[in-house]
């Protein structure tokens, strides 16, 4: 898992790649300069737990992707079974390829995520 | 505390704060809040009532914990400013402790400070403007002669210092024309216009002054006979534009005519425009109470407060995806405007659609101001 994210970290140049269950658990993460993985865990399970609870509350289900643009950095939080893959990059990372990267990347994660009995 | 004691705290916290994330609801914010308050951590008590009322907006319990975490958080803030002041006295740390009890409502400290600052360093401006406005406001409020005085003398230094400081002239400028004294506020209010600053407020008071006689009127004595009646002998009307929240017929137009281009775009199903606790609404929108609106206030606020944590600046735009179709969300500051979507909709169009939209009508109400 965290070569994993290694990997696509190297591959969109991220400031932060992380898998992290719903409640802001931190399963794996590759984390650049000042970033805290517990801190950047906490704030993307605040804005998953609001934006799920929003779209329950309106019988919508849930999201499958957020891709937020700020002026420093863009963040894109994919969820893939009970986990959420979370990239960090930089504003000027390209969101097609950081897409790309990410579908591939969790790919790869579900793989290791299921267990074949 | 020792280190088993402070591991089990933390533990502790630690459940409490997943469980109030699991079941959000205003009491489980409220007893993570009181945990936090009994610890005598308001920075923390703070984030958690700010994290519930982002959630619970119309809770009174949680505005009233939010209420009381915010002025702790003050108190600590003047303890510390006020200890950093005895170490280094800089204008700036005055400054700031200023701003403090001001926000705390105190109007007495809030002065006292002032005064201590301009002793030591009488040069400074902000802190002489800021001390000249809140006796002015002082004045406004209760028409007492002596605050009208104070705050005339602290504009005029402010003006020794700085000649051509503009918000000055304009402050003396409306301040002087409001108790009578015309040919000064004339003199004040005609600075602005040649400083490029003049807006047509103050384009209006100079037209009603007209041509100002040579008789130079003493401000004391007039300031004297407003506390004498009791009341200003000309007022300065509030225009609509002025006031927070309304937007100028302009303004509504340039937003129903963004709105009316964004449901027009294939796809789009229900488009929205929200400033503060008003909305423009186009599309399948039955009513005030579709979830689409709650939807897109709380994931703009929480994807606002999320990047900010993350030292990414300000939240612009972003979308959201799911069984539902796309969510195309664009923000700056309180206003916000969102779109839902089929998924095969242009998002991207969408976006940059919503951007213009928001960015128009912004221009269109500073423009109005202006």
């Amino acid at each position: 898992m965290e070569s994993i994210l290694a990997d696509l970290a190297d591959r969109v140049h991220a400031k932060a790649c992380l898998v992290l269950t719903a409640d802001g658990m931190v399963v794996a993460g590759k984390v650049h300069g000042d970033y805290r993985k517990d801190v950047i865990g906490a704030l993307s399970s605040f804005l998953i737990l609001a934006t799920n609870r929003c779209l329950k509350g309106g019988r919508q289900g849930h999201f499958g992707q957020i891709v937020l643009h700020a002026t420093h950095g863009k963040v894109l939080i994919r969820g893939f079974k009970e986990y959420y893959l979370v990239i960090l990059t930089d504003q000027f990372s390209d969101k097609a390829e950081v897409e790309e990267a990410a579908s591939e990347a969790v790919a790869g994660l579900r793989r290791l995520a299921t267990i074949d009995v | 505390m020792n280190l088993l004691k402070r591991f089990r705290l933390t533990r502790e916290l630690g459940n409490l704060e997943r469980k109030a994330r699991e079941n959000p609801s205003p009491s489980t914010f409220i007893d993570l809040a009181q945990v936090y308050i009994n610890l005598g951590w308001p920075d923390h008590t703070l984030r958690v009532a700010e994290e519930g009322l982002l959630l619970f907006p119309r809770s009174k319990e949680l505005r009233k914990v939010f209420r009381h975490a915010r002025r702790q958080v003050l108190e600590n803030k003047v303890k510390d400013l006020s200890s950093r002041i005895g170490e280094n006295p800089d204008p700036k740390v005055y400054r700031e402790l200023a701003e403090a009890y001001h926000s705390l409502g105190d109007r007495v400290s809030f002065l006292r400070v002032c005064e201590e600052c301009l002793k030591r360093h009488p040069d400074d401006v902000p802190v002489r403007v800021l001390a000249a406005r809140e006796k002015l406001k002082g004045f406004m409020k209760e028409l007492k002669a002596q605050d009208g005085i104070e705050a005339l003398a602290d504009f005029l230094a402010v003006l020794d210092l700085e000649p051509d400081h503009v918000e000055t002239h304009r402050f003396l400028g409306e301040f002087l024309y409001q108790i009578g004294a015309h040919s000064l506020s004339y003199h004040h209010l005609n600075r602005v216009v040649e400083l490029g600053k003049a807006d047509p407020e103050v384009r209006r008071i100079l037209e009603s002054i007209g041509k100002p006689d040579d008789s130079e009127a003493d401000p004391t004595r007039l300031l004297y006979e407003v506390e004498a009646k009791g009341r200003l002998p000309f007022r300065i009307s509030v225009s609509e534009t002025k006031l927070p929240g309304m937007a100028s017929a302009k303004t509504l137009r340039v937003i129903r005519e963004g709105l009316a281009a964004i449901i027009a775009i294939e796809g789009v199903q229900k488009a929205a425009y929200i400033r503060g606790s008003k909305a423009l609404v186009k599309g399948e929108i039955r009513s005030g109470k579709d979830p689409f609106l709650k939807t897109i206030r709380i994931v703009a606020k929480a994807s606002q407060r999320a990047v900010r944590r993350m030292d990414l600046g300000n939240f612009s735009k972003g979308t959201v995806e799911g069984g539902f179709g796309n969510l195309c969300i664009c923000s700056f500051g309180d206003v916000c405007a969102a779109v839902q979507c089929r998924r095969s909709a242009a998002v991207e169009r969408i976006l940059q659609e919503l951007q213009n939209l928001v960015a128009g009508s912004l221009f269109s109400m500073s423009s109005v101001e202006a």
